[in-house]
């Protein structure tokens, strides 16, 4: 299979040229559509409470707010607030090292098992994929009640390890099937090369395959980390102070009933989205790479 | 090192496979075996009294209950992964059609087409609710009207719909977009030796060699369109009868719901698992049986 990537810069044929400018628009819509609510709530970030109430919506940053305009007051004062709530600091800290600590054991434990069922086709083998796969079919839920069950007594209810462990379970299916996926493009003959001139299979593996498979890897790591990043059912079930992630925050600063701090909400937000948002364009070839694999490997 | 190099290949692979296997079967193999168990009984954690053997009352409740809502849990569950995923379809390979052309900066738009699904779905479905605000929200503004979309209208559903669509529209452009660039250009350019014209080409090239692509998705979007949770939860709560009261969202309300026995909530679970493993290995196996149609090798299938 070719390596190059194949939705970059790749010329293809044209289909009616003379309705380019029209499909030029179209994309245009659907672009603003699909980034409006991402653009709004970056806005309401920084608005104060009235403004951020205020009919019609207010879309321009300004100095002062006139009365049914589309000018809203300019304020830092939502970041102000959710950063000087220690709390928020604790949950952004946990959402990033547990959703870190999961992608890293969980593409560590996915890239062995996946190089082990490449490697060595056993009996039962491929039972044990499908049963790996199965595994992502459960909803979280299903789970959900007998794990805080066994946590409880094992307690490690509502700890950032609990989390971890499960999340790396999570990952675990994924992280399996795409890495012997990548791994099976490798030529056995590779390690195999590497063994005769006298070094282990453990080494081989490490020195070899893994450098191989690294943009496979990392496509990996990216899809993990941004299922971990924001994951909220096991989060909302297993934690209830110590171990709360920020998506679970967020969605409890809306409440039940009264009115909500729409303002210092739409902070947090911004604040968690913009590090995935950051680290996903930044992937964005391994982004498209791994979600792709199967099409190039067919 | 001696000792690591006399590993013989089954030790390694035992080594590399095994780990991954004990923590899946730790974590989903033993909990569902707990789960069977009380699912057959009337344990309750609160009160933490022995758990009394109730045989199968609970799943006779849950089916028999007076106002069906098990039954109508799972409908509207199929009927929103129908509606969901069929616009995200549509709407991601229309997009996917738009953006196959070579054009300047396509990586980094198309980069940036993809942040809706990268986003959390908790996180991003509060803020929907701001948007859905019937007060203030931007959404009944754009259309001049003053809807609810919460609470026990049907338009709540549609709600959880257009956030679930607008989140996911962009990993369907992405795999159609996969499955077209993987179209090979000889097929074309023999079209256009035949002078077939463009509906031809899209009817008997286009739509059948990018469709592998597009199932799969199908089936990754349907599998999580059935365990869906976060955006419903969060845009409507937890309550039941409503018309976003999702199987999981039914499986949370009576599994956290209050002090009622986790004997019912496990019951459920049960049901949902058998229901989404049958589906989803029928679909699979559609999935094997068009590729297989085109030479390629099946999903469930040893690529080697």
């Amino acid at each position: 299979m070719s390596r190059a990537s194949r939705t970059e810069g790749g010329a293809f044929q044209s289909e009616g040229g003379a309705w380019a400018p029209l499909k030029a628009a179209l994309l245009a819509a659907y672009a603003l559509i699909s980034l409006a609510p991402i653009v709004y709530l970056v806005l309401t970030a920084f608005k104060l409470p009235t403004d951020a109430a205020a009919l019609p919506p207010r879309f321009l940053p300004g100095a002062s707010a006139p009365e049914d305009s589309y000018w809203f007051r300019f304020t830092l004062l939502n970041f102000r607030r959710v950063l000087a709530d220690g709390g928020t600091l604790l949950y952004f800290f946990n959402s990033v090292f547990v959703s870190v600590c999961s992608t890293v054991l969980s593409v560590a434990a996915g890239s062995l098992a996946g190089y082990g069922f490449s490697r060595f086709p056993f009996r039962g083998g491929r039972d044990a994929l499908f049963f790996v796969l199965a595994t992502r079919m459960l909803p979280p839920l299903a789970v959900a009640v007998p794990i805080s069950f066994m946590y409880s007594r094992l307690g490690i209810l509502d700890t950032r390890f609990g989390l971890i462990l499960l999340y790396t379970c999570f990952n675990l299916s994924f992280t399996t099937w795409m890495m012997k996926a990548f791994i099976d493009e490798i030529p056995a003959a590779y390690e195999e090369a590497a063994m005769l001139d006298g070094h282990t299979r453990l080494e081989a593996l490490l020195r070899v395959v893994l450098p191989q498979a690294a943009p496979g890897l990392a496509a990996t790591a990216v899809f993990s980390l941004i299922s971990a990043w924001n994951e909220y059912a096991f989060a909302l079930t297993l934690t209830s102070t110590d171990a709360v992630t920020m998506p679970v925050r967020i969605h409890s600063l809306t409440g039940d009933t009264g009115t909500v701090p729409w303002g210092p909400l739409a902070a947090a937000a911004t604040l968690f989205l913009v590090p995935i948002v950051f680290f996903g364009l930044m992937m964005r070839k391994h982004l498209v790479r791994g979600a792709t694999f199967g099409a190039v490997k067919g | 090192m001696s000792a690591v190099r006399a590993l013989s290949d089954r030790a390694v692979r035992n080594l590399c496979v095994m780990p991954a296997l004990g923590l899946l079967i730790l974590f989903n193999v033993f909990p569902l075996l707990a789960s069977f168990a009380l699912s057959f009984t009337d344990f309750n954690p609160i009160i933490d009294t022995k758990p009394i053997f109730t045989g199968l009352a609970n799943y006779g409740g849950l089916l028999d209950s007076p106002r069906q809502e098990v039954w109508r849990a799972f409908s509207r569950t199929g009927a929103m992964v129908a509606v969901t995923v069929g616009l995200e379809t549509i709407l991601g390979f229309c997009v996917a059609l738009l953006l196959r052309r070579a054009f300047k900066g396509r990586g980094l738009f198309t980069a940036i087409l993809l942040i809706p699904m990268m986003l959390s779905p908790a996180v991003m479905g509060s803020f929907w609710r701001y948007l859905f605000n019937v007060d203030y929200g931007v959404v009944d503004w754009l259309l001049d009207a003053r809807l609810a979309w919460d609470g026990s209208r049907p338009l709540s559903f549609w709600a959880v719909v257009i956030a679930e669509v607008w989140m996911w529209t962009p990993f369907m452009m992405l795999l159609s977009l996969a499955g077209l660039n993987a179209i090979p250009k000889t097929l074309y350019e023999a079209a256009e030796v035949d002078r077939a014209g463009n509906w031809f080409r899209f009817r008997h090239i286009t739509l059948p060699l990018a469709a592998p692509m597009v199932i799969l998705g199908v089936v990754f979007r349907a599998m999580d369109g059935f365990r869906l949770f976060d955006t419903a939860m969060v845009l409507n709560g937890n309550l039941e009868g409503q018309p976003t009261t999702f199987v999981s969202v039914l499986l949370h309300a009576r599994g956290f719901g209050g002090s009622r026995s986790l004997g019912e909530p496990a019951a459920l679970a049960y049901l949902l698992l058998i229901a989404s493993l049958a589906l989803a290995s029928l679909v699979l196996r559609y999935l094997d049986h068009v590729r297989a149609r085109r030479g390629a090798s099946g999903f469930t299938g040893r690529g080697a």
